[in-house]
């Protein structure tokens, strides 16, 4: 059974911008990479799009013309034993590769270097980017084994680039034990250099960000999402993006100091169900130039993207 | 499925890709009894489709996985080698190259004397297990530490060889054989008035050496690659000719031609009557007979009495070329060879006319091969004679056998812009009978 193709605004899972924390990314991997540096590490809070936002990176890699070098995804996972074996297993899960009951690790590592060796070469790059999500779920014998990995690769002068993407919190505490003398090695070829990702921080990027919506098409060659949503009453030429000084006037007075010691800033969950709704719902059936209507039906959307945790406390 | 590009290498044959997909996917594939070919499709169908979509449609197996790195890699030189190049009865191998699970489409070519990598012999029987190599299909059966996928000490990687630049040279031989030499393909007239039974064999390869030299030093170079070669190897005689479109190419042999080609078998059969009465001290057909098998007991008198009474002088649908009977070989009949019409050009699909004249040699020389092998025959049967002339060596049984087509094919046909070449041994024209190690290896096939 297929899932029917739906346009992109009402399916939060397919949809995808370019934002301008991506672009610094991608600009930071470009470092890395000509470099040859064996890794990185990008750390952010939950809920700003860290994992779509790794998604869209590799296919953009994969997908350019001067291809730097071919780059993979992998999501580590935490099932009942958090092994190496364990780790390389869910690799080739990932990977649709059909592993042998009794395979060991070593089969199973073999497996993985020459995946990763096919689709380089295939690719016609120079280097492989791993790029590595959740990092909070590895611990270091598995973090051990990617540096194993990594100098497996070196031996064949190929620089295997691996970027770890975690969530702040539990990464960091991972983290810090890798600083331990023990494990200095790990530390030293993977967490050296840190770099932290956030969601919306400044009326720049939010324009930007809403500008996405007024390039984006669907399908291809069809009208831009605005245009899709938005109602006939509003002017042919309209633009989302006209709302951003609107948008993070709200933002700031009315939500940010409530969330500021958490997020620090506008998560991208949060940010895409506003603008969905906003969109979908407020300018595709209501439509209207007036600032204050526009200001309650932004806050109303904002709201209803359930940016201010909501908490069941127990009276005393 | 992975690939195991790292491993790939140039001039691989089936078993050494097959070699290479077992190394690339040992922690994925059972060592069952599914064939390599069935396996690769249902990958593919189940893994890969998208993939492959696009990418030689109707290739199974091998050879699908072969278009698929074809697609990918266009600018790797490929060996375009014709069939009867890559068949063979046994399988040769490097011992080295065993090792790493490498084994490439040349080791079969019986001039290639050794591994042009490691300049080791190429050997038929796995030195460590003393079977055959195994084929692509049975060799993750094998349980050898040289010649099997499965290894008692595990299963070393071959990554150290990613990169190497050992193989280079079975590279240089890809891009000769993919560009620099085309060899036409002779088509014969098979049907109505005789019956033309062809086969390719294997022992044609043993006379391409001669033919690149030839070609190559008329071209004002010795080949630079096949340095496996002798040197001082004989150069073939050449023939030229210019194409002219074959139209409506596969004729009937008409009644005029049939009674050429009697004329031409007399020819034959005379002048190597004449030549044979040069070799002997004696009046051929004087000695005397054995009482009891009617036989001459002279093998120089036997051999030209069997000559002259085997072959029929003049072609019709009723009578093969030649029929005799040999104690010890047994019954040989020998259908007409036919005439060589067209040749194809399979890189342009052009149809050359070969000229008449052409067409008669071609004749001429399977006519003469036919009597060479009839000789040749009665010779080694004879252990006297044998021993005089210095035949101490086994021939294989099938050497000589009636199950072997006598019609060897030692000619070929390079195309080289509107010219076909044609180069054949000299020992066609040179056909006395002491020269038995070139008979031999005409007559073997491998």
């Amino acid at each position: 059974m297929k899932i029917e193709d739906v346009h992109p605004m009402r399916n939060p899972l397919e949809l995808a911008i370019r934002t301008p924390m991506m672009n610094k990314i991608i600009d930071h991997i470009e470092e890395v990479l000509f470099d040859h540096d064996s890794g990185t590490c990008l750390l952010g809070t939950h809920r700003i799009g860290k994992t779509t936002a790794m998604l869209m990176i590799v296919e953009y890699l994969n997908n350019r013309e001067n291809r730097l070098a071919y780059c993979h995804y992998f999501s580590a996972d935490k099932l009942e034993k958090n092994t190496i074996k364990q780790m390389y297993e869910i690799f080739c899960y990932q990977e649709n590769i059909q592993t042998k009951v009794n395979a060991k690790g070593l089969d199973l590592r073999e497996l993985i270097i020459h995946r990763l060796l096919d689709k380089l070469i295939i690719s016609g790059g120079s280097q492989i980017v791993l790029l590595i999500d959740e990092l909070q779920r590895l611990n270091t014998q598995q973090l051990d084994a990617l540096a194993s990995l990594h100098d497996i690769f070196r031996r064949l002068k190929i620089n295997l680039c691996i970027i770890f993407v975690g969530n702040t919190a539990p990464s960091l505490k991972l983290i810090d034990v890798t600083e331990d003398a023990n494990n200095r090695l790990i530390y030293g070829r993977f967490f050296e250099n840190q770099k932290e990702i956030f969601g919306i921080r400044s009326k720049v990027e939010l324009r930007k960000c809403l500008a996405e919506f007024d390039r984006l098409r669907y399908p291809e060659d069809g009208p831009t999402y605005t245009q899709y949503f938005i109602s006939k009453d509003a002017p042919s030429d309209w633009k989302l993006a006209s709302l951003t000084d609107l948008m993070w006037d709200v933002y700031r007075k009315d939500f940010a100091s409530k969330i500021a010691d958490k997020h620090r800033s506008w998560g991208m969950k949060y940010f895409i169900s506003t603008v969905r709704t906003l969109l979908t719902y407020y300018l595709s059936s209501y439509w209207t130039e007036e600032q204050d209507a526009l200001r309650i039906m932004i806050s109303e959307c904002m709201k209803r993207s359930r940016i201010i945790p909501e908490r069941v406390r127990v009276s005393a | 499925m992975n690939f195991g590009l790292a491993l790939a290498k140039p001039g691989e044959s089936s078993l050494g890709l097959a070699g290479r997909l077992w190394q690339a996917n040992l922690g994925a594939w059972r060592f069952d009894s599914v064939f390599i070919n069935q396996r690769i499709d249902q990958e593919i169908a189940q893994n890969h489709r998208k993939e492959f979509k696009g990418i030689g449609d109707d290739a199974k197996g091998l050879d699908a996985l072969k278009a698929f790195e074809r697609h990918h890699f266009p600018d790797q030189p490929r060996a375009n080698l014709p069939r009867y190049l890559k068949t063979t009865k046994a399988v040769r191998h490097c011992f080295v190259c065993a090792q790493s699970r490498y084994h490439s489409i040349y080791f079969n070519m019986p001039w290639i004397e050794e591994c042009p990598i490691h300049e080791g012999p190429l050997l038929i029987v796995c030195p460590t297990c003393n079977k055959q190599w195994p084929s692509a299909d049975d060799v993750h059966k094998r349980v050898c530490e040289t010649c099997g996928i499965r290894r008692k000490s595990g299963s070393p990687t071959r990554l150290e060889l990613f990169g190497s630049d050992e193989y280079e040279v079975i590279r240089e031989l890809d891009v000769f054989f993919s560009q620099e030499i085309n060899i036409g393909k002779p088509e014969w007239i098979h049907m109505r008035h005789l019956s033309t039974p062809r086969i390719d064999m294997f022992a044609k390869t043993l006379l391409y050496p001669s033919v690149l030299v030839a070609h190559l030093s008329e071209k004002g170079s010795r080949p630079r690659i096949p340095e496996a070669i002798d040197p001082s190897i004989q150069l073939c005689q050449h023939k030229r000719f210019k194409f002219k479109p074959a139209v409506n190419w596969n004729e009937y042999i008409c009644d005029e031609k049939i009674k050429k080609m009697g004329q031409i078998r007399q020819k034959a059969i005379r002048s190597v009557l004449k030549n044979f009465q040069k070799l002997v001290d004696h009046p051929l057909g004087s000695c005397e007979r054995d009482e009891g098998t009617g036989r001459f007991k002279c093998i120089d008198c036997e051999c030209h009495w069997q000559i002259s009474s085997a072959f029929y002088e003049y072609a019709s649908r009723h009578n093969p070329l030649a029929s005799y009977y040999l104690p010890g070989i047994g019954k040989e009949r020998f259908l007409d060879p036919g005439l060589v019409q067209v040749i194809r050009d399979t890189r342009s699909e052009r149809f050359f006319r070969v000229p008449d004249s052409i067409q008669w040699l071609l004749y001429e020389l399977d006519i003469k091969s036919c009597i060479r092998r009839l000789a040749l025959q009665l010779y080694y049967s004879n252990p006297s004679k044998r021993s005089s002339l210095g035949i101490d060596q086994q021939i294989e049984d099938d050497v000589l056998c009636a199950s072997q087509s006598p019609y060897t094919n030692y000619y070929y046909f390079v195309i080289e812009g509107d010219y076909c070449h044609l180069y054949y041994p000299n020992e066609y024209d040179d056909i006395y009978f002491f020269e038995f190690e070139n008979w031999l290896s005409i007559m073997r096939s491998f």
